[in-house]
Order: structure tokens, then sequence, then C-alpha cells
């Protein structure tokens, strides 16, 4: 087995516990509309996780800018897919998750689309997030290598 | 079942790797589509025009999503499994001309 455990720990602990954990910090303090960007910030936390195991345990490699493509549109995805499990709860079990029930059809799309906004800022940001990191670590991987090589 | 060869273990491999990114683009750009009806109907609403298309309720909206899913997989499925010829011999071709 080579399975590089200390990357995938080091990456999990660094950037994707912070990730993780905001969407507690921003439910707690702002709540509401935001508390949707956090939750999506931290599903493209999750599509980072599934990007960078694409990379790394299959023959599939990825240029950093494809990466970051890839974490944006997954996380839209998620949540589209979301929306769509909500919305057939509701037609099957009668909840009232994505349609309540004195609410009409139009309005229901608006508040829905108005989620879709704030998930697709959050993808955008997460994106810029990650490609800021990997930036950052690839420039200090590269100078500790070069001071190796250099002795 | 019997129409096809059973693909090797490798093309198998081969065959599901590619589908996630095909699927998160195309689930995702469902959502920008929506995004962009969405537009259309603040444009008709403030300038009065008729918008060819338009959103229809919550119902339409999501079922176009569940359609696109679908739509999503199938391609995911069919175009892994017939492009990946194209797309290899491309990047064969690429990595030679150097």
């Amino acid at each position: 087995m080579m399975l590089p455990t200390h990357a995938i720990v080091g990456l999990a602990a660094v950037v994707l516990l912070s990730v993780a954990l905001l969407p507690i910090w921003v439910r707690a303090l702002f709540g509401g509309e935001l508390g949707t960007f956090g939750y999506y910030l931290s599903v493209a936390g999750l599509a980072l996780i599934v990007t960078v195991e694409l990379h790394m345990f299959t023959s599939v490699r990825l240029t950093r800018w494809f990466a970051v493509l890839l974490v944006v549109l997954t996380t839209l995805a998620s949540g589209a897919a979301w929306a769509v499990l909500r919305w057939s709860a509701d037609q099957r079990f009668g909840t009232s998750f994505v349609l309540e029930s004195e609410v009409t059809q139009d309005t229901a799309t608006e508040a829905l689309i108005i989620e879709f906004l704030w998930i697709t800022q959050a993808g955008l940001f997460a994106g810029v997030l990650f490609e800021a990191y990997f930036r950052r670590r690839g420039r200090q991987l590269r100078r500790r290598i070069g001071r190796v090589v250099r002795r | 079942m019997t129409l096809l060869p059973r693909p090797s273990v490798r093309t198998q491999r081969r065959l599901t790797r590619g589908m996630q990114p095909i699927l998160a683009g195309i689930v995702s750009y469902g959502v920008v589509w929506e995004l962009f009806e969405f537009g259309l109907d603040i444009v008709a609403d403030t300038t009065g025009l008729s918008m060819p298309l338009a959103q229809h309720g919550l119902d339409d909206t999501v079922r176009e999503m569940v359609v696109n899913t679908f739509g999503a997989i199938v391609v995911a499925t069919f175009g892994q499994a017939h492009l990946l010829d194209v797309a290899e011999s491309i990047t064969e071709r690429l990595s030679t001309a150097n």
C-alpha cells in the first residue's frame, strides 16, 4: 500500500477543519442566508476531498485550475441534487422543505433561486480560497525542496 | 449484456473515473440555466416583454433539474464509453508532436 495518508491528514487538518467549522460559526453569528453560504462552503470542502482523491488514487491527473473549477461545479451540482431531494420529499411524503404550504409556487422558486445564488458565491469563494492555499503551499514545498537539493 | 463484450477491470476503471467531472459539469449547468431563466423573468417583468422562456413555478423548475440530471447520467455513461478513444488518440497525437 502506498497511501500517502500524511498528505490527506495534513490537508484535512489545515484547510478542511477550518472550512468545515466555518458554517457553525457563521450560523451562530449571522444565521439566515449567510448560514446557507457557510454550509455550502463546507460542501465545497467535501468537493475538494473528492477532487484530491481523484487526483491521488486514480490515474486522473488534474491541473490546478481544473481542480478548482471542478470544486466550484461540484458544489453547484450538489446544491441542485439537494434541492431535487428536498422537492421529492415534499412530493412523496408531504414535507415542506422547499414548498411551504401557504407559499405560492413562484415565491418558492424565488427562494430556491436565491439559495442557488448563495451556493454559487460559496463555491466561487471556496475556489479562490483553495487556489490561494495551494499556491502558497506549492511555494513552501518548492522552497523546502530547493534547500535540500542545494545541500 | 450479451451484445457487448464485458469490459476488462482496467477499462471499467477508465470508464468510471471521468464520470464525476462530467456529471458535476452538466448538473451544475442546470443550476446556471435556472438562474438564467430567472434573470429572463425579471427582465420580462420590468420591461413588459414576453419571453419565450419562463419559469412556471417550483415544480417546473425542479422537474427541469431532474430531467437534466438523468440526461447527465446518460451522457456521462455513453460519452465516457464512446469518446474515450477519441480523447486518447488526441492526447497521443499531441504528445508525439512535441
